[in-house]
């Protein structure tokens, strides 16, 4: 009988370790780089802020950002969006070291990491270059996609090869990639649309996320509980960042969570053509028909489609009630997690309730990170002179790129641990989908009407000042 | 019989990799020369904005757009914060 071997490290303080190191590695950068002075208009000068933007003198700057980059759109030759191979290159360093220095840590072994890691990697560059063709990126169909459809190619036809079965490491990539993204969340974003904001995005969301919970549960019966937690609180806050966070936090299959994108990649394709043409025929004022989309469709990008399609206020109100539900990120991540070890995970057989110990040696500690990146960056955000600009330093310039790469490893690697017959077990019956389709008509509806309440008849003045712009 | 599945394997691999090469490299170039495919990667181009995007800092655009918003919401506090009953009295 052999005896298990522990790892050194349980993986969620090696994602901590990971991105947390990732994240101050580029916020000391930025600093280190110091302030510059802006020889050129500011970037926003050409999205129509002149006021702001010229009257700046220097401004933050991230030096590693000509050195990590994702593949850039294309049209005729992939080769179109691989001009800056350095910054691809950059990022397969960075992530060589810090992954291969976890895996040592961890008690893995270097050598057998690196090459399945190199394959995995350029799966994902693979990836990224599909989802950047024009008629592709234009349809908001990302990578996470074609990261999954390639790895499944591999695994259901000849296998993934033993070679790269040790870089095949999902929930550290994800994990890591979580703790990146709560760097990209500023707490002062939360009240950039006063009141109605938080109303639309704060009250709506967690109420349609439980509904729709408790709908799987009672009266679908889903077998799953962690697929119906992953496909409410993707449909509910805001698509496949939401998914990933929820399916880690309630520790779902990784056939569960593919699910759950596949189900919500299809769908908000669809409803980001359909929703601005049901608002035209309905006449919606713009700051409401703005709140409504951008409490409803998954994605970002498919929010900032739909809302320019209505128009100027439209698209900037959506994109700003976005912003304020990804915020729910960490919040919904840090509920789920602590509801699952405390009453989902509990040993069934056990009448007593765990006790606060029981509940931390369970908790899922990467979520720790996250809400630690997003304190920090709030704390340096509201204490460094133009914080606006050393948080777009910091994100744009590398944290960003990092965590996109992070998600698209992790997806290469389910694509490359699933089983096309054990995918299939989860739209059988139509189960999935039918609980995304009932819990997105609710959620239509109640962001409607909370948008129309508020800009209506609550704050019809706040709608106003938006709409004299 | 090993060497027959691992060969029908490998032709299903081959399928599979010629089908997507012929789809990104030949179908989809001509798609996206089309006049409505141009116009629409146009229009997306001009506002900032990308249909990729997972999160919100991924929109080039999205950041300064949630900037004038709320810049609009700071000059006129009252009608942000207090409901209009509030206002009115």
């Amino acid at each position: 009988m052999t005896a298990e071997v522990r790892p050194r490290i349980t993986e969620d303080w090696l994602a901590i370790i990971i991105g947390g190191l990732l994240v101050l590695g580029s916020i000391a950068a930025v600093l280190l780089n110091g302030r510059q002075p802006q020889t050129a208009p500011a970037a926003n000068v050409q999205s129509g802020e002149k006021s702001v933007s010229e009257k700046k003198t220097a401004a933050w700057s991230n030096p590693l950002k000509p050195y990590l980059a994702v593949p850039g759109k294309w049209k005729d030759s992939p080769l179109e969006g691989l001009k800056a191979p350095e910054a691809i290159l950059g990022v397969l360093l960075t992530t060589v070291v810090m992954f291969g220095a976890g895996i040592s840590m961890s008690g893995g072994s270097l050598s057998r990491f690196l090459p399945g890691f190199l394959i995995v990697f350029l799966l994902g560059t693979v990836a990224y270059v599909m989802a950047e063709q024009i008629a592709i990126r234009e349809a908001g169909l990302e990578y996470a996609l074609w990261a999954l459809l390639l790895g499944l190619m591999i695994s259901n036809t000849v296998g993934a090869p033993r070679i790269l079965k040790p870089a095949i490491r999902t929930e550290l990539y994800i994990k890591s990639g979580l703790v990146l993204l709560g760097c990209e969340v500023l707490l002062v974003q939360l009240v950039a649309l006063g009141l109605p904001g938080i109303c639309i995005s704060w009250i709506v969301t967690p109420v349609v996320l439980i509904t729709t919970f408790w709908f799987g549960q009672r009266i679908l019966k889903i077998e799953s509980a962690s697929l119906n937690m992953v496909i409410s609180a993707d449909m509910s806050v805001c698509g496949v960042s939401a998914a990933i966070a929820t399916a880690e936090a309630c520790g779902a299959k990784k056939e569960e969570l593919s699910t759950a994108v596949g189900i919500s990649l299809a769908f908000t394709a669809v409803m980001m053509f359909v929703m601005p043409n049901a608002i035209r025929l309905m006449d919606l004022d713009p700051v409401i028909a703005g709140a409504w989309i951008g409490g409803t469709l998954d994605s970002s990008g498919a929010v900032s489609v739909a809302g320019e399609m209505i128009g100027k206020t439209a698209g900037k109100v959506a994109v700003t009630i976005k912003m304020i539900q990804n915020m729910l990120i960490g919040v919904v991540a840090f509920g789920v997690a602590v509801y699952w070890v405390s009453r989902v995970d509990r040993d069934k057989d056990s009448r007593v309730k765990p006790d606060a110990g029981e509940i931390w040696r369970r908790f899922p500690k990467f979520i720790l990170g996250f809400i630690g990146a997003s304190l920090l960056i709030s704390y340096l955000h509201s204490r460094l002179p133009v914080g606006d600009d050393f948080f777009k330093a910091v994100v744009d310039g590398s944290t960003k790129t990092l965590r996109n790469w992070c998600f698209c490893l992790a997806f290469v690697s389910i694509g490359l641990e699933t089983d096309f017959r054990a995918l299939a077990h989860y739209f059988r019956g139509g189960k999935a989908v039918t609980l995304y389709v009932a819990g997105q008509a609710l959620n239509l509806l109640l962001s409607l009407a909370m948008s129309w309440f508020m800009f209506r008849i609550v704050f019809p003045d706040a709608a106003k000042v938006l709409n004299a712009e | 019989m090993q060497s027959e599945r691992l060969a029908n394997q490998r032709l299903r691999l081959s399928i599979g990799v010629g089908l997507l090469l012929l789809i990104w490299l030949v179908v989809l170039p001509r798609i996206s020369q089309l006049p409505m495919v141009e116009q629409w990667a146009a229009f997306l181009d001009d506002r900032g904005v990308n249909p990729n995007a997972k999160f919100f800092t991924d929109q080039p655009a999205a950041f300064v757009k949630s900037r004038q918003v709320m810049q609009r919401a700071r000059e006129h506090a009252k009608a942000f914060w207090e409901p209009v009953w509030r206002t009115e009295n």
